[in-house]
Formats: C-alpha cells, sequence, structure tokens
C-alpha cells in the first residue's frame, strides 16, 4: 500500500462507509427501521479504529509517516487521538441505534452525519497544513451543526442548532483570519515552516495577534470561556447520544490541533501564549462551574461542567511540551469515557423525547432503575475525580503537570474548584438516591435497555474504571505521543 | 497607494459597511455584492487576476444571487419588518464596536510595522490561472479532494433540514 493511502486508511473507512450508508439508505423501503445502517456504521468505526491501529504498528516499525507533500503526518499522537475518535463514534452509535422511535427521522442520514463529522475530526489530529486542519474542522462542525438540531420540531432544537450555527461560523472566521495572518508573518500555513518562519520573521506583533485570533477561534470549539456561552443552549436542545459525542470527539481534535499548533508551530511564542492559556483556563474553570452551581436542567448542569473540565485541560497546557501533551491526552481520554457514559445514562433513561429533564425529574431515581442510577452516580463521581476513577489520575496528571513547571497558582485555582464542582454533581447524585417526591419516579417511563447500548454502556464504564485502576497502559502510551516536527521544508510546487 | 486600490477599496469598505446597516434585506445582499466587486478589484490591482475574476463569478455571480433568491423565497420582507429598529448606542453595539477597534487597531499596528521576511526585492509569485491549478493539484490536492467530503456533508445537512420527517409528514 502507497504511504498516501496508508496515512489516510482510518479517514479512507469512514468516508466509503458513510458513502454505503447514503447509498443503501433509499434501497430500504419509507417506514422500514434504518438499523441496518447503523449496523453498517458500526462496522465502520471499527474497521476505521482497527486501521488506526494498523497505522500504530506500521510507525512502530518505520518511524513518522508523511504523506500528501506534507500535509498530514502520522505519528502516535495522531494515532492515539484516531483511536479515541473511532472509540467514541463507535460507542454514540451503539448507543443510539435504539434511540430513534418508530417514525423514523432521518436516521440514515445520523449514522451518515456522524460518520463524516469523524472523517474531519480525524483529519484535524493528523494534519500539519493548516488549510487541512481548518477543512477538517469545517467538516466536524457542519456535521455537528446538524445533528445538535436532530430532533426536528422542538423549539429548543432549532435554537440549539441555529445559535451553534451562527456563533461556530463565526468563530471559524477567527481561526480563519489567524491562518492569513500567520501566513503573512511566516509566509506559510505548515506547522514546521511557521516553527522555522517565526525564528527569522520580523513581525512578532503580527505572529502574536495570530496565535490569540487561532486561540478564539479553538476557544470557541473547546467550548473555553469566555467563548463559552453557547454551551448551555445548545447541549439542552441536541439529543442526547449526539451531544455526548460533540462534548468529546470534536473538542478531543480541538485540542490535538492547540497542542500541535502552539508546541510545535509557535514555541518561539511560548511566553505570550502561556498568558493566554492561563486566562482562558482560570476562566473556564471558575465560569464552569460557578454557573453550574445554579442550574436545575441537568443537561445544561453537564454544560457548565464541560466549560469547566475544558478549564482543566487547559491547564495541562502550561506543563512541559511532554507533560502536557500526556497530561492533555490522558485528559480527553478519560473525559470522553465518563461524559460519553453520562450521556448516554441520560439518552438511555428519557429517550429521544428527553421527557425528564430537571434535577427534581431524577428524585427517587435509584429506586426505579437501579441499574442505570449506579452508573450515572459512577460517572458523576469520576467527573469529580474520586480516586479508582478515570477523572482522578486525569486531574492528577495536569495539576501534577502544571505544578512542575512552577504555575502553583493554577494549581491551587483548579483545586478549589474541584471542591466547587462537588456541590453540584453531588446534589444530582444526592437527588437521585434520596427518597421519592410523590410523583416523580411514577413519572418516568421504563425503557427496556437494548443489548447495544448496554455494550456502549459497559465499555464507557470499564474505560472509565480501567483509567482510574491501571492508567499506566494509557500513559506509557501517551507519553510516546509527544510530536516532533519533521518535514521542515515543504515541498513547493514544481513550476513548468 | 495607487488611486485604483483607493476607489476599490473604498467601494468594499463602503459596500460591507451598508451591508451591516442597512434594514432592508435586499439592499444588504446587494451592498454586500458591491463590496465584494470591491474586494475584486483590490485582487486585479495586486495582479491576480484569475483570483479577482473567481471572485467576481464566484462571490457576485453565484453567492449574492443565490442569497437574493432564498430570501424572496422565504419572504424576506417578514424578517425586515420583525427587525427591531437599532440604537446607535446600545450596550452590545457599543461593546461591538470597541472590540472591533481594539481588534482592527492591533491589526493595523501589526501591519504598519510590517516588513517583508526576506528583504530581498523578490517579485511576488504569480497567482494565474495556471500557478493556482499548479498549486491545486500538487500541494493542496488533498484538502481539495476533502473538500468533496465537506460538501457531501453540508448536502446531507440540507437535506435533513429542508425535507419533513415522516413524523412531520404525517
Amino acid at each position: 500500500m502507497s504511504t498516501n493511502l496508508l496515512a489516510l486508511l482510518p479517514e479512507l473507512v469512514l468516508t466509503i462507509t458513510g458513502v454505503l450508508v447514503m447509498v443503501l439508505e433509499p434501497v430500504i423501503p419509507a417506514g422500514k427501521s434504518r438499523k441496518p445502517l447503523g449496523w453498517l456504521a458500526i462496522l465502520g468505526s471499527l474497521l476505521s479504529g482497527l486501521a488506526a491501529f494498523y497505522q500504530l504498528q506500521i510507525v512502530n516499525a518505520q518511524g513518522t509517516l508523511t504523506a500528501f507533500y506534507s500535509t498530514i503526518q502520522i505519528d502516535p499522537f495522531s494515532i492515539f487521538f484516531h483511536l479515541l475518535i473511532a472509540a467514541v463514534v463507535l460507542v454514540t452509535l451503539l448507543g443510539s441505534l435504539d434511540y430513534f422511535e418508530s417514525p423514523i427521522t432521518h436516521a440514515g442520514e445520523y449514522f451518515a452525519l456522524v460518520l463524516f463529522g469523524a472523517v474531519g475530526m480525524m483529519f484535524m489530529t493528523s494534519s500539519v497544513e493548516l488549510l487541512m486542519v481548518f477543512i477538517g474542522l469545517e467538516i466536524s462542525s457542519i456535521s455537528t451543526y446538524i445533528l445538535a438540531g436532530f430532533r426536528k420540531g422542538r423549539a429548543t432544537a432549532s435554537e440549539s442548532s441555529i445559535k451553534y450555527f451562527l456563533l461556530g461560523s463565526f468563530a471559524t472566521a477567527f481561526f480563519l483570519y489567524g491562518v492569513a495572518l500567520i501566513y503573512g508573518a511566516t509566509g506559510s500555513t505548515s506547522i514546521g515552516p511557521i516553527a522555522a518562519g517565526l525564528a527569522i520573521t520580523r513581525t512578532p506583533t503580527m505572529a502574536i495577534l495570530a496565535v490569540a485570533m487561532v486561540l478564539i477561534g479553538l476557544g470557541f470549539k473547546v467550548s473555553a470561556a469566555p467563548f463559552h456561552v453557547w454551551t448551555p443552549d445548545v447541549y439542552q436542545g441536541a439529543p442526547a447520544p449526539v451531544v455526548g459525542l460533540m462534548s468529546t470527539a470534536p473538542k478531543a481534535a480541538a485540542f490535538a490541533v492547540l497542542l500541535r499548533f502552539l508546541f510545535n508551530g509557535t514555541p518561539m511564542l511560548h511566553g505570550h501564549w502561556i498568558l493566554l492559556i492561563e486566562i482562558l483556563a482560570v476562566a473556564s474553570m471558575c465560569l464552569g462551574n460557578l454557573g453550574a452551581l445554579k442550574q436545575h436542567d441537568v443537561k445544561r448542569l453537564l454544560a457548565y461542567s464541560s466549560i469547566a473540565h475544558a478549564g482543566y485541560l487547559l491547564v495541562a497546557f502550561t506543563g512541559t511540551h511532554q507533560n502536557a501533551v500526556a497530561g492533555a491526552c490522558f485528559y480527553t481520554a478519560t473525559y470522553a469515557a465518563m461524559n460519553v457514559g453520562a450521556f448516554l445514562v441520560l439518552s438511555q433513561l428519557s429517550g429521544f423525547s428527553e421527557r425528564i429533564r430537571s434535577i427534581e425529574d431524577f428524585t427517587g431515581l435509584a429506586l426505579k432503575r437501579p441499574g442505570m442510577s449506579a452508573l450515572l452516580g459512577f460517572f458523576l463521581l469520576s467527573l469529580i475525580g474520586i480516586p479508582f476513577t478515570g477523572g482522578f489520575f486525569g486531574k492528577f496528571y495536569v495539576f501534577s503537570g502544571a505544578l512542575q513547571n512552577g504555575h502553583v497558582w493554577l494549581g491551587i485555582v483548579g483545586l478549589a474548584n474541584s471542591g466547587v464542582a462537588c456541590f453540584y454533581y453531588l446534589r444530582l447524585l444526592a437527588a437521585i438516591y434520596s427518597r421519592p417526591t410523590s410523583d416523580s419516579v411514577a413519572y418516568i417511563p421504563v425503557r427496556k435497555v437494548t443489548a447495544p447500548a448496554a455494550v456502549a454502556l459497559a465499555a464507557t464504564a470499564l474505560a472509565t474504571l480501567g483509567l482510574g485502576i491501571l492508567p499506566n497502559k494509557l500513559v506509557h502510551l501517551v507519553e510516546r505521543a509527544t510530536p516532533t516536527t519533521t518535514a521542515a521544508v515543504a515541498v513547493q510546487p514544481t513550476q513548468q | 497607494m495607487s488611486l485604483f486600490f483607493l476607489i476599490t477599496a473604498a467601494i468594499a469598505i463602503g459596500g460591507t459597511l451598508a451591508a451591516m446597516t442597512r434594514r432592508n434585506p435586499i439592499h444588504c445582499i446587494l451592498s454586500l455584492a458591491l463590496g465584494l466587486v470591491g474586494v475584486a478589484g483590490v485582487y486585479l490591482a495586486l495582479g491576480a487576476q484569475f483570483v479577482g475574476f473567481t471572485q467576481i463569478l464566484v462571490y457576485v455571480g453565484a453567492v449574492a444571487i443565490l442569497a437574493t433568491f432564498a430570501l424572496m423565497m422565504t419572504q424576506g420582507h417578514i424578517v425586515s419588518a420583525l427587525i427591531e429598529p437599532r440604537r446607535a448606542f446600545s450596550r452590545s453595539s457599543v461593546s461591538g464596536f470597541v472590540t472591533a477597534a481594539g481588534v482592527f487597531s492591533v491589526l493595523g499596528w501589526a501591519a504598519q510595522s510590517y516588513r517583508p521576511l526576506t528583504p530581498s526585492t523578490q517579485q511576488a509569485p504569480a497567482a494565474g490561472a495556471k500557478e493556482v491549478g499548479v498549486a491545486l493539484m500538487h500541494t493542496y490536492v488533498l484538502p481539495l479532494e476533502v473538500i468533496g467530503v465537506l460538501l457531501t456533508a453540508a448536502l446531507i445537512g440540507a437535506v435533513v433540514i429542508a425535507l419533513p420527517s415522516e413524523e412531520e409528514r404525517s
């Protein structure tokens, strides 16, 4: 297989599966279940994960692969994120296979959009050319804009989709503006040449402005404060499995871009962007946790929690290069496991119509759904960061990385915030395990948990638990993942 | 700074300003088209004929017309009636203005202090149809191909938004 094809293998598998889903969709008669298409999509995401694993073997044997004139770079870093995205997509698809209630609402398109969105996210993580990153970002964003509004006909769904779309486009414009400015300052849009160009540039002001613009654009995508205002409204209106997906996979991809861009592309400006990262981290942690305190809607609560977690993740960036990459990778993996798990439980409990929403609706849930309550409780404990859950080690690596690099006050702010966060997670947990008020439990319809959803729930729970008990396996992988800058000189097109 | 540049820049800025401030959506779109013609003029002034004419062909010719049609089909007069009259010194407009002024003053300062990377008297690379084509088929062949995935995803999205689901039909 040629290097070019090998470097694109996971994305190719997903694209072909997505196209197959779309081609087969009209073949299935109207009114019939679209579940076979879901199984096809699941097979595709499984195969793409295997393809990423195959890439890992090749990279272990031959070293970093570059393809398409140094547009794509396949190293342990990008393979880690490919595996993570494939896993999140697989679990989301398993969990949403029986999510759509009988009058099928564009289920075929749903599966295809999830697959195409994953293609974009994967391209973001493996690309070292900012133009390619931009296209990946757009694919992933457009897919999630549509997925957010999938519960059509409901006012919150339309609000969710249109808010996400308008503000998201605005943020993408900032990212693009940053790329244009960095091209002006360094003469390139490729990570390696940007680093080389910054060393000799005579306009550092423009480069600093460019980095700030890129930070605004990506800060929006990872819902870091002060670019977070869209998050609660969008998460509230979007279908629960989609929120699980879009609060983890696109964020992981955006964090991967940030890690590559800041540490490999603009290490010369470290002193400037570290300050911006600190501001973003502190603002996200504080505004996220304080905002969550007064929420009644569980999805809004988890939205504010995801803002806070973006803040914890940004703390990782203050470590040394290797610590930052290892900490951020580990944290994205644990956050993906526990957050996708929590939203899967929500989607299983309340179904497509999402009749139970507020914390009051959850009062006494443990009596009626003991298994689901235990799972949700476990994910909430992991989100707090209780030992023996993945969340604990995630926070541990992030904060120890920051402390080692002398950012003591960031560590203190982070730990204080973890304390504040206990309040609202425990409030939900206490509601679940308290005596039911008159009608709250009777109100909850019992939906049978189907086999695929059970597999998905088990996978996320095991991942969260496994990362909390045996973190070493992943730590070894992520510590190797620190990307290096190869291909410092882009191949110029030959002029004939 | 040549006279041609000044005229085209004035058209670009004036057009986009009008696009933001007009109340009638049709006027907004037409002003935006004018602004895009101005940007195309700047490209032409820089010697990038291909990019300039593509700008006119795609943005003025296709995008602006598409927007006009979309507006006519969705009864834009209702939209314009719904928009509340704008107050010049509302909180949002002042904060927006301050932010924009901040960003653009820093940008202007950065552009003012701009020195080219290599101080040689090297000519800017030609941006004709041939050069653009070579770049697209060579260095940027993967982004070009992957835009296909982007368009597919956008098309599926349009189907999901526009077509009523079976739930809505019944």
